[in-house]
């Protein structure tokens, strides 16, 4: 009986357990899924392709090429034929010179002749285009994406991606300028390609809407790179300030790359449609401004008028500043403020004080043109903030410091 | 030992994770049994179906084991044997019993779940159901945050989502992300906080929340879709191959069936949640597991994970997100779903002081149904609304519209299309069908065709199938016609075309889970667009050339493929490589690396 008891107590305890193990089975049937992969492309005989097994075709080498490229610029524009002298160069296979500039989009239409953009009378939207040569430019492109810009028509353009999502634009679509003149979407690039610019054009066409300063060249070589550097700052007029860069040392190969390209401010900082002054300084759309631009007290500043994604930043700045008792290196009376809606100096570019993402600190003792003498402190703390700082530019503006990246 | 530590350890035995003086009893009856050897086998087989194959029955194995441990008793009469066979009979006949209980109905096949959410949407009139939101790592001071909301539609095109943040934040300063987004037929409203950047929280967002009104709105359109998606996800199983089945369960006393998925295919029923509001961002090749009503194939679950790659990991920092990849960074659960008998309900109206946007669509009886009048539809498609749109830039379009449940269709169309490429925004690339006597185009991902006409451009767009919307377009009256030479499209190709173009050229082979390419050839370069479910889709491009251009963007590193060493650009995704006298591009934004990789394998000149 006592045998018989313990058999059956064990053949209950037994049912319970399979129960419970068909149960958790069927629920590990579902728990056990959160360690599956995502669903590849599915094709015999492939590298395997699941999320948790490492590529193991990752190597450390990509593919050799024969050529080189560089990126070349000079501030304010390219000294005159300065790109037939360069070709002229030992080891220089390629030059294209790229010309950039503000245009202003006066409206735009989706590919079905939609309006998509068209701000209210008077206003713009500040684009930056750029113009290439066809015949020289598609030898710096990757095969697949030459064709596009080799064979450009006239009355076409190319938008980079990020401005066709800016724009909500696509091939098709057409832009219409502040003169009346219209360009077709032909394409859709990625931004790399047209150097960041928002739109690119052939440069037969560049006239006619404005585009008109050569910003940089891009050389293909072959050879000693320091020897071709030595070469090209040979030909420059004297005293001539020249930046020369390459892939991996510049997030895009472009002219002024010390500061975010127009496109990425406009992506982080949103986009406005504006109506040109007389001088200098312009009206914005009160959208936007009421939408983006606030007011706050700022340590060491006092009240400060910026755009309210810049604002944490400079707050976080300013307070370390505090917090390291380093407050004597702010002037407050050399503090001239952020959101200021005005061209750059030379009329040729939207200022960044327009998106209220750049402030002028101690500005009185470091203007534009001289050399800095801002205290290293300062400006590594704005810089561990995501501000860069005016100080090495080609042609210094100490007292500015601009959204570059995230604050940590 | 209670019931719950006895399955943790048998779960333990059988994944081999206990030590060895535990296993002594069990290894004992192994040791001697032939057939409870072949049990436990049989148990892992089990465990290992239903981790990828659920079943709905579990194997009768009793009467063997019993037999066996019979046959066993005279040469072993120990105790010991006596109630381990007891015990080990007990679990099977517990696993029977509960196998049988909760036996369901018909097992869903992985391979069939793409057909079935599309048949579904057919059948889905109207749902509500309540909403619970858990997203991690939007802040890392907020490191997780909660919402609660209601979820109501009516077929074809009404739906109000109210999502309300019940999360607690460190300050005040911090806004909650309260949302609200409704489509009325004609009229779509949201109102919810302004996005920032997570480095710029919480200062960044304004106290008031942002309120957008759009009026006339015509029915389903592309400026501002209702996200249908929420109710059946038709765009994140067209094109798709065979998913990856999680299992069965139930979720809120539904049955449920889950399947493995990217975000990148799942984008518009994400995108539905998350387009008003400020949530944080999922990658596109993040692991989603999104679990279905069995029936009725509406999303019950849905939690996306990382993926596990540097790519994407990078992604992250770029974002400010600190993800590991076994922490879900969202889930959503639907729960008190209601579906097919859902009470109409009083929708809010937007607040009456805020400036709408028209987007020039006026109800209409149309009598001038030129291209309609001999359109076969598919069985149960009723009209739903038409129309004309007052475009500023003064091209006359018509619409019409037909629906059947969450299922929909719509024609546009026009007598005055002066522009040099196909009426319908079908893209850059597009594929030419022939439709009856005539041709038409498709776009790439096959939810899109244009006819041009003689006097007429339409396009035929819908959620059915593209077989489906061929088939509508072949009843229609309009025969189409090839484009004329100076329009986009004309450029578009075959495979022959692009064999000709490209001597060698390599196609994919076996590639499931995307749709027809679409081809263009432009001097000697063969681009081939494919598609599939959602956002995914790939680019392949070859060329006649030997060398790759030098890169121009900062961030490229080294990959072999095929055998040859190849590079890849994480940034613009592109990976190329040169293999003989082709240079080959593989670009996407949506796939991941080591897809790119596998379709690349698969690639053969046959």
């Amino acid at each position: 009986m006592k045998r018989f008891a313990i058999a059956a107590v064990s053949l209950l305890a037994g049912v319970v357990v399979g129960a419970a193990l068909m149960l958790a089975t069927q629920s590990l049937s579902s728990e056990r899924g959160t360690t599956a992969s995502a669903p590849t492309a599915t094709v015999p005989g492939a590298t395997p392709t699941t999320q948790d097994e490492p590529v193991p075709s990752i190597t450390r080498v990509a593919p050799p090429v024969s050529d080189q490229v560089l990126v070349v610029w000079t501030p304010g524009g390219l000294p005159e034929a300065f790109a037939d002298r360069l070709a002229a160069l030992p080891g220089v296979t390629a030059v294209t010179t790229v010309r950039s500039d503000l245009v202003h989009l006066a409206e735009s239409q989706g590919a079905d002749g939609e309006i998509v953009d068209k701000p209210a009378d008077g206003m713009v939207i500040p684009l930056e285009m750029m113009a290439f040569d066809p015949a020289t430019y598609p030898a710096f492109l990757p095969r697949q994406d030459s064709n596009a810009f080799a064979n450009l028509a006239v009355g076409q353009v190319i938008l980079g991606s990020t401005s066709a999502q800016l724009r909500r634009l696509g091939p098709g679509a057409v832009l219409t300028f502040e003169d009346g003149s219209s360009l077709t979407v032909a394409a859709v690039v990625d931004d790399v390609l047209i150097g960041a610019a928002e739109a690119a054009l052939q440069v037969t066409e560049a006239d006619v809407v404005g585009v008109a300063v050569e910003r940089y060249l891009l050389i293909r070589y072959s050879g000693e790179r320091g020897e071709l550097e030595g070469s090209i700052r040979e030909e420059l007029p004297a005293g001539l300030a020249v930046r020369i860069r390459a892939p991996g040392e510049t997030p895009v190969l472009r002219h002024g790359d010390a500061v975010l390209p127009q496109v990425f401010i406009k992506e982080q900082f949103g986009e406005f449609a504006y109506r040109p002054g007389e001088d200098l300084t312009f009206e914005l759309e009160a959208e936007w401004v009421d939408a983006n631009i606030v007011t706050s007290q700022v340590p060491m500043l006092g009240e400060v008028k910026c755009h309210r994604i810049l604002l944490p930043s400079l707050m976080g700045a300013m307070e370390e500043i505090e917090r390291r008792n380093l407050g004597f290196l702010i002037d407050p009376d050399g503090f001239l403020g952020c959101f200021n809606p005005r061209y750059i100096a030379n009329g040729k570019g939207i200022s960044r004080h327009a998106w209220g993402a750049a402030v002028d600190i101690n500005i009185g003792s470091n203007p534009e043109g001289l050399e800095s003498i801002q205290d290293p402190r300062l400006i590594e703390i704005m810089e561990q903030w995501g501000f860069t700082s005016g100080d090495d530019w080609l042609i210094p503006d100490p007292g500015h410091f601009e959204y570059l990246r995230p604050a940590p | 030992m209670r019931p719950d530590e006895l399955r943790e350890v048998l779960s333990r035995y059988f994944d081999g994770e206990l030590p060895p003086e535990d296993n002594a009893e069990i290894d004992g009856l192994l040791a001697s049994s032939e057939e409870a050897r072949d049990y436990l086998t049989q148990l892992r087989e089990l465990r290992n179906h239903l981790r990828s194959e659920p079943t709905d029955a579990s194997p009768d194995v009793t009467g063997r084991v019993l037999a066996a441990i019979a046959g066993k008793r005279a040469r072993q009469p120990a105790r010991r044997l006596r109630v381990a066979a007891a015990f080990v009979a007990g679990i099977v006949g517990g696993m029977v019993f509960i196998g049988l209980a909760l036996r369901q109905p018909a097992p869903v096949a992985a391979a069939d779940i793409p057909e079935r959410v599309l048949a579904a949407q057919s059948h889905v009139t109207s749902l509500s159901a309540r909403l619970q939101i858990v997203e991690r790592g939007w802040h890392p001071d907020v490191p997780e945050r909660t919402f609660t909301g209601n979820i109501y539609y009516q077929a074809p095109e009404t739906l109000w989502v109210e999502i309300r943040d019940d999360t607690a934040y460190p300050s005040s300063s911090w806004m909650p992300n309260h949302s609200r987004f409704v489509v009325d037929e004609d009229t779509a409203w949201s109102q919810s906080v302004a996005a920032c950047p997570t480095e710029a929280l919480p200062g960044c967002t304004p106290s008031e929340t942002r309120v957008m009104v759009m009026t006339d709105r015509e029915p389903f359109p592309d400026a501002s879709p209702a996200p249908l998606d929420l109710i059946v996800p038709v765009a994140g199983f067209s094109r798709a191959g065979e998913p990856r089945l999680l299992g069965f369960r139930d979720i809120d006393g539904r049955r449920a069936v889950g399947v493995v998925v990217t975000a990148a295919q799942v984008a518009a029923l994400l995108d539905g949640l998350t387009t008003v509001g400020n949530w944080r961002d999922v990658h596109p090749t993040d692991r989603v597991e999104l679990w279905l009503d069995q029936e009725a194939l509406v999303p019950l679950a849905f939690s996306a994970f990382p993926a596990d790659t540097s790519d994407r990991m990078l992604w992250a920092i770029r974002h400010g997100y600190h993800d590991s990849p076994d922490v879900p960074i969202l889930e959503m659960t639907w729960t008190e779903v209601s579906i097919g008998d859902t009470e109409p309900v009083d929708l809010p109206s937007p607040p009456e002081d805020e400036r709408a946007v028209s987007s020039g669509f006026s109800d209409r009886q149309l009598t001038d149904l030129v291209a309609l009048t001999t359109t076969q539809l598919p069985e149960g498609m009723t009209v739903h609304r038409s129309g004309t749109i007052d475009t500023e830039s003064g091209t006359a379009v018509s619409v019409a519209s037909w629906s059947d449940g969450r299922a929909w269709l719509k024609v546009r169309w026009t007598q005055d299309w002066q522009a040099t490429r196909l009426f319908g925004d079908l893209g850059a690339l597009v594929r030419e069908v022939p439709i009856g006597s005539g041709i038409g185009y498709v776009n790439e991902h096959g939810d899109r065709i244009a006819l041009h006409g003689d006097g007429i451009d339409l396009v035929l767009v819908g959620s059915l199938p593209t077989e489906a919307l061929l088939s509508i377009a072949e009843s229609m009256d309009v025969t189409g016609r090839p484009v004329p030479q100076t329009w986009a499209e004309a450029a578009s190709s075959s495979v022959d075309d692009a064999r000709s173009a490209v001597d060698g050229l390599l196609l994919p082979v076996d590639l499931e889970g995307f749709g027809a390419p679409a081809i263009h050839v432009d001097t000697g370069i063969a681009f081939l667009s494919y598609a599939g479910p959602g956002n995914r889709a790939f680019l392949l491009t070859q060329a006649v050339d030997n060398e790759l251009s030098p890169p121009l963007e900062a961030n490229v590193r080294g990959v072999t493929v095929r055998g040859i060493d190849g590079r890849y650009s994480p940034d613009r995704g592109v990976l190329e490589w040169v293999e003989g006298d082709l240079t080959i591009g593989l670009t996407s934004t949506t796939l991941s690396l080591d897809e790119l990789v596998g379709i690349a394998e698969s690639l053969s000149d046959r």
